[in-house]
């Protein structure tokens, strides 16, 4: 087991609900003003072509998902790759929501 | 002619230009072109969310690259699915002279410009393909290829062919200018 020197942010990449913008605009903050070095956004766009650093990323980190809306699609495209992120963050908006809808 | 024309801007993040593709798209369906437009949302489509799978066979795209690295041009390609055109943000950016900070949680004078120009060109070539009527578009049918995140795709899957500065149209699509426009 190995000291973990970097997290992977994966903030929902969509780009039809607000929460999406949300996703996107904590995860700058985290990564820019909270804990800039010790984080690093995962670009999805990136991710899914296969650029060798972004696999990189999410390989070797342990990845944070933000989830944007009920869909859930940013836990669903780790589960495409076969990848299982650390944690995963759901916003209180979508949380409060019946869990079959969640 | 067709009813409405599906965006498709960059999904990134890392990059200032991927900030300037969403708020372009924005800007083509909220203000230029509103009601005849829809943006794709890319992890709803891989979710297999049916009004994204929907948009992307019935309508023709406009991809928006923001790169080199041609990101949303090669999702379309693992899709099965060619864009009707694609918008380069690096040659408008050049075309119309813009210079641009590299601020991208929230863009900057310079950013903010280049968002319209790539609007402009995106809701250009959009309009076209609504006004035209000699513009038609075929039905296209998704057919996901399986190696996500595998890093061998072609360099030029569509074989784009460049139209105006900024402005690309896959060898096999039709053409949406009417003959003989200035455009």
């Amino acid at each position: 087991m190995e000291i973990v020197n970097k997290v992977a942010v994966y903030p929902c990449g969509g780009g039809g609900f607000p929460l999406s913008s949300v996703a996107r605009y904590a995860t700058f903050i985290v990564t820019e003003d909270m804990l800039p070095g010790e984080t690093e956004i995962v670009d999805a766009a990136r991710l899914i072509n296969g650029m060798s650093d972004e696999v990189e990323l999410v390989e070797n980190h342990p990845t944070i998902i933000i989830d944007g809306c009920a869909y859930q699609c940013g836990s669903n495209l780790f589960r495409l790759l076969n990848l299982k992120p650390a944690v995963r963050i759901l916003s209180t908006v979508i949380s409060q929501l019946p869990p079959t809808f969640v | 002619m067709v009813e409405r024309v599906c965006i498709y801007p960059c999904g990134g993040i890392k990059k200032t230009e991927a900030t300037v593709a969403r708020i372009a798209a924005y800007l083509v369906n909220e203000d230029l072109l509103p009601g005849q437009t829809m943006i794709l949302c890319v992890p709803a489509f891989l979710r297999g969310v049916e009004e994204d799978l929907v948009m992307l066979e019935d309508y023709p795209t406009v991809v928006i690259d923001c790169h080199s690295e041609n990101c949303a041009t090669n999702l379309l390609y693992l899709s099965g699915v060619t864009p009707a055109a694609r918008i380069f943000i690096p040659e408008v950016a050049e075309h119309f002279n813009i210079s641009y900070e590299s601020e991208r949680r929230e863009l900057k004078p310079g950013a903010q410009q280049l968002a319209q120009a790539v609007a402009d060109e995106t809701a250009r070539v959009a309009g076209a393909m609504l006004n035209n009527k000699a513009y038609s578009y075929e039905k296209q049918q998704i057919k996901t290829k399986t190696y996500l995140a595998q890093a061998n795709l072609p360099v030029d899957p569509f074989d784009y062919q460049k139209i105006k500065p900024g402005i690309y149209r896959p060898r096999n699509m039709p053409d949406f200018f009417p003959e003989g426009s200035d455009d």
